[in-house]
């Protein structure tokens, strides 16, 4: 009986340690973090400037004072907060004398950083963030470009705040071949590490929306840029075509289009399968690599008149394969002018051929600038995606 | 106290007293007198003198209890016979062999040496006749109480399947079982408990079927009961159940003659007592927590799916309340954010915290359903409106609760209606109080505690010898075929093996077999 009474009494002990009423928070008690941002200050006093992107609650189906049903609800309200200091935890710690509520970044989704604070170097923020106990890897990692208070200046066109726009967009865009452009803060900070490989992450960008849709917003978010890292700074940016090229070699394109014209009439292969292999070659002592392409699509739009015999779509897919080429090729060169090893050739090497990278490896900044990477794609068309012949003439044309 | 005890000793005393055989005298007036005084100050007893078998007027004396006999049957196959008719004093041994033979045109007689067993037969529904220089009496069961006919159960009741429910008379109810189980290996046994109350229990079994260690174990229980009366099952239910300090009863209550049956046919014993409309099923194991009576006039996979829905409610209706105050009050890292913001939007600006808010509306809901079923049925209607929708919409309005708490005890209280057995449905209304307190206190390590508890309470828990737990442990693959799903009827070939030990097999694919 004494036993069982120290064993229980031993549990509850335990169980009272774990977990009791002293840890109970109340949801309304917590500030619910939807983003973080970090850049560097403009006055030079302070070394971080974090920006707070939040959801204040609000009252909660309060009715109207004539007492109609259902009344007025109050929206949540998104809240960006700013604050400045010398170290990040500093920083952070200036919120707590202002916000009665307890910072809650558990539910945090996305940390956006400054242009500037990426091309300044990222290793001492990425190793606060990765140890900061509450804060879950699988934040997304986007770079704002810019500063990041004109990032989050942006007015939210279909989410209730910008880093809910932002991860929508990040996860459910559009276009499926924007869907894997996303990279959390676990891949980022492994890419960074990792020998041999250089990270990447997207870029925000903030947009003047065209005529037809100024009525709705006045600033809106766009994510179709890279921002290229070598070790933790920030080393430049494709743009959304080599963006496209970019995404095809790291495998992680689903579906985009490549247009041309052909007798001046506009046409576009949109493809929906890709499938890279990629290998080593060696040619003498250099040591270079091959990326076999193949893409699978249909031609999306096109304005020949011409039946697509068993020849015409043969050279078709010669155009295309040759057009898809060269984006790549020129995405490709744009890494290695900038001497970032987004793709990860180092890291290849190192698997595939560990004695060729041992001499690589002290050296292998300037080899990989000079380092043979050979793109070979081979663009099949599947068919068309149209559901007849041209209706519109050429002669009305 | 002392004294207390010596009066109650000297109650006792009185009781067993009476209980002493009075052999009849052959003092025709004494005998009588002896019956009234017994008898006397009871207002419904009532005697007279008659004259019987036309011709010789012997003198007799007839006892019945008003209300408890049926009136008609008695003048016409008691009374009119004795008087009217007559046989020849030469043909018979005795005047009461006569009357037994040739004037008495019932089936139920009995003869009475002893005057306390007249006494006895009675007042449970019989006529008591005297006969002047006789030392025996008769005793003829004459029953005409007025009685619930056999109606639609009300605790148990389904869409397909019998409609018949037990009702207070005994002897109905185990009509109601004969009926399905034509059989003579059917043993219905009689014991009569309760000092003053002389209840009628009856322990109903089939022999060759049962475990005999099982019934000797059920009969001993009952022969132990010793008190003055037993007025309901419930009773009697506590008093021989194996789980006196558990939340969870091992014997569980049926109203429905079909779900007794199928009991009698797993080897299991049914004690059935008069004036219950419902009957006992001993051994009772955790696996009828899902089974209702409805499964085995569905299809298997309609019952099969009835089943699982019924486990996830049981759990549902044990754990959601605290796990929904553990998680949102400790655990906000493991809400979906999108969740966490509707939930704390909804809260924001209450004045009571999660647990309390919580802890209210599940005991006004216990309220509710207490009122609900104490109120007469045309009240209990307004209650519910009440309580549902003005209570409930007030509430929100008023800000005093939110409606994801509100969701989340009404989901609660769905799920507790789907439990079959009401013994179950008991006991988790309070261990989904215990879950929420520990929910409250500790979070979910308290929850996990809690389960843990109640899981060492349940797996050491025995009813009539058979671990509660069964078939789940000690694990019997064959009678899962009938727990969270129900194979189809003609897989299941074996008993129960926890109940049917000696004779396993139920069901054979051949032709011509021996009928067990």
């Amino acid at each position: 009986m004494f036993k069982i009474l120290k064993t229980s009494l031993s549990i509850a002990f335990m169980l009272v340690l774990l977990c009791s009423c002293w840890d109970r928070r109340e949801t309304e008690e917590l500030l619910l973090t939807d983003a973080l941002a970090i850049d560097i200050p403009i006055n030079d006093s302070d070394k971080y400037e974090i920006f707070f992107i939040a959801t204040k609650q609000s009252s909660g189906g309060e009715q109207t004072q004539d007492g109609e049903e259902g009344g007025s609800q109050m929206e949540a309200q998104p809240w960006v907060a700013r604050s400045q200091g010398k170290s990040l935890e500093e920083a952070i710690n200036k919120f707590t004398v202002r916000v009665p509520r307890f910072i809650f970044l558990d539910d945090n989704k996305i940390i956006i950083l400054g242009e500037k604070l990426a091309q300044r170097g990222v290793g001492e923020t990425l190793d606060y963030l990765l140890r900061k106990r509450d804060l879950r890897l699988r934040n997304y990692i986007v770079i704002s470009n810019g500063r990041v208070s004109n990032s989050l200046a942006a007015s939210p066109e279909f989410e209730d705040g910008v880093a809910d726009e932002i991860v929508a967009i990040l996860e459910k865009g559009s276009q499926e071949g924007d869907r894997f452009h996303h990279k959390d803060i676990k891949k980022f900070a492994e890419d960074v590490v990792t020998e041999g490989q250089d990270a990447w992450a997207p870029i925000i960008e903030i947009i003047t929306p065209t005529e037809v849709v100024k009525y709705n917003v006045d600033k809106a978010v766009i994510i179709n840029k890279t921002a290229l890292f070598h070790k933790d700074k920030m080393v430049g940016i494709l743009d959304r075509e080599d963006t496209k090229g970019f995404k095809i070699l790291k495998g992680l394109a689903n579906r985009d289009t490549f247009a041309t014209e052909i007798n001046n009439e506009n046409i576009t292969y949109a493809y929906n399968q890709v499938k890279v292999n990629r290998s080593l070659t060696t040619n003498s002592d250099r040591v270079g690599i091959k990326y076999d392409v193949k893409l699978k699509g249909n031609i999306a739009e096109s304005h020949l008149y011409t039946d697509f015999c068993d020849k015409a779509l043969k050279d078709l897919e010669e155009k295309f394969s040759k057009v898809a080429e060269e984006e790549i090729k020129s995405s490709v060169s744009l890494m290695q002018k900038l001497g970032s090893d987004a793709l990860g050739i180092g890291r290849f090497i190192h698997a595939k051929e560990p004695d060729i990278w041992k001499n690589y490896r002290d050296n292998w900044d300037m080899i990989y600038q000079d380092i043979d990477i050979v793109v070979k794609v081979d663009a099949k068309i599947i068919g068309t995606d149209f559901i007849s012949k041209p209706i519109i003439r050429k002669s009305i044309k | 106290m002392s004294k207390l005890f010596r009066n109650n000793k000297k109650k006792l005393k009185e009781i067993d007293e009476s209980k002493n055989t009075n052999m009849f005298s052959k003092d025709f007036v004494e005998n009588i007198d002896y019956i009234k005084n017994k008898l006397s100050k009871c207002c419904d007893v009532e005697y007279r003198p008659i004259k019987i078998i036309n011709g010789l007027g012997i003198n007799a004396y007839i006892f019945l209890i008003n209300g408890m006999v049926d009136p008609t049957f008695v003048s016409e196959n008691i009374l009119k016979p004795l008087i009217k008719f007559e046989f020849e004093k030469d043909e018979v041994a005795s005047i009461h062999e006569g009357v037994y033979n040739h004037l008495l045109t019932v089936g139920s007689v009995d003869i009475e040496k002893d005057l306390d067993s007249l006494v006895m037969k009675i007042i449970s529904g019989g006529i008591g006749i005297l006969i002047e220089n006789e030392s025996v009496a008769f005793s003829v069961e004459a029953i005409g109480w007025k009685e619930r006919a056999v109606e639609e159960t009300a605790s148990e009741t389904v869409i397909k399947g019998m409609k018949a429910g037990f009702v207070e008379n005994i002897r109905t109810n185990t009509s109601l079982v004969r009926r399905m189980i034509k059989n003579p290996k059917l043993k219905i046994e009689k014991i009569t408990k309760g000092r003053i109350t002389n209840t009628e229990i009856n322990i109903a079994y089939i022999e060759g079927v049962v475990l005999e260690d099982l019934l000797e174990e059920v009969r001993q229980r009952i022969e132990r009961v010793d008190i003055d009366g037993i007025i309901n099952l419930g009773m009697l239910q506590e008093m021989i159940d194996d789980s006196t300090f558990s939340l969870f009863s091992t014997s569980y209550t049926t109203e429905r003659p079909d779900r007794a049956c199928s009991c009698l046919l797993e080897g299991r014993v049914v004690v059935l007592m008069d004036n219950s409309p419902f009957v006992l099923i001993a051994p009772s194991v955790i696996t009828q927590f899902i089974q209702s009576a409805e499964d085995y006039s569905t299809k298997y996979l309609t019952a099969s799916f009835a089943r699982i829905l019924r486990v996830v409610a049981l759990n549902i209706n044990l754990l959601l309340p605290g796990l929904y105050v553990a998680i949102f009050s400790y655990h906000h890292e493991m809400i979906p954010n999108k969740l966490l913001k509707a939930v704390a939007d909804a809260r924001e600006k209450l004045p009571f915290p999660i647990f309390l808010e919580m802890f209210m509306l599940v005991f006004a809901f216990e309220i509710l359903r207490e009122a609900g079923v104490r109120l007469p049925r045309a009240v209990g209607q307004a209650v519910s409106i009440v309580g549902a929708l003005v209570i409930g919409q007030a509430a929100v309005s008023a800000k005093l609760v939110s409606p994801p708490s509100i969701i989340v005890v009404a989901l609660t209280a769905i799920c507790s209606f789907t439990i079959p057995i009401t013994e179950a449905t008991n006991a988790y209304r309070l261990l989904t109080f215990i879950v929420l307190f520990a929910g409250g206190i500790l979070g979910i390590p308290g929850i996990i505690a809690v389960s843990l508890i109640i899981l060492v309470n349940i797996s050491q828990l025995r009813s009539f010898g058979v671990p509660y737990l069964s078939p789940i442990s000690p694990l019997s693959l064959s009678d899962w075929k009938d727990f969270i799903i129900r194979v189809p009827i003609q897989f299941m070939k074996k008993r129960p093996t926890q109940t049917a030990k000696s004779n396993k097999i139920r069901q054979r694919w051949w032709k011509g077999s021996d009928k067990k």
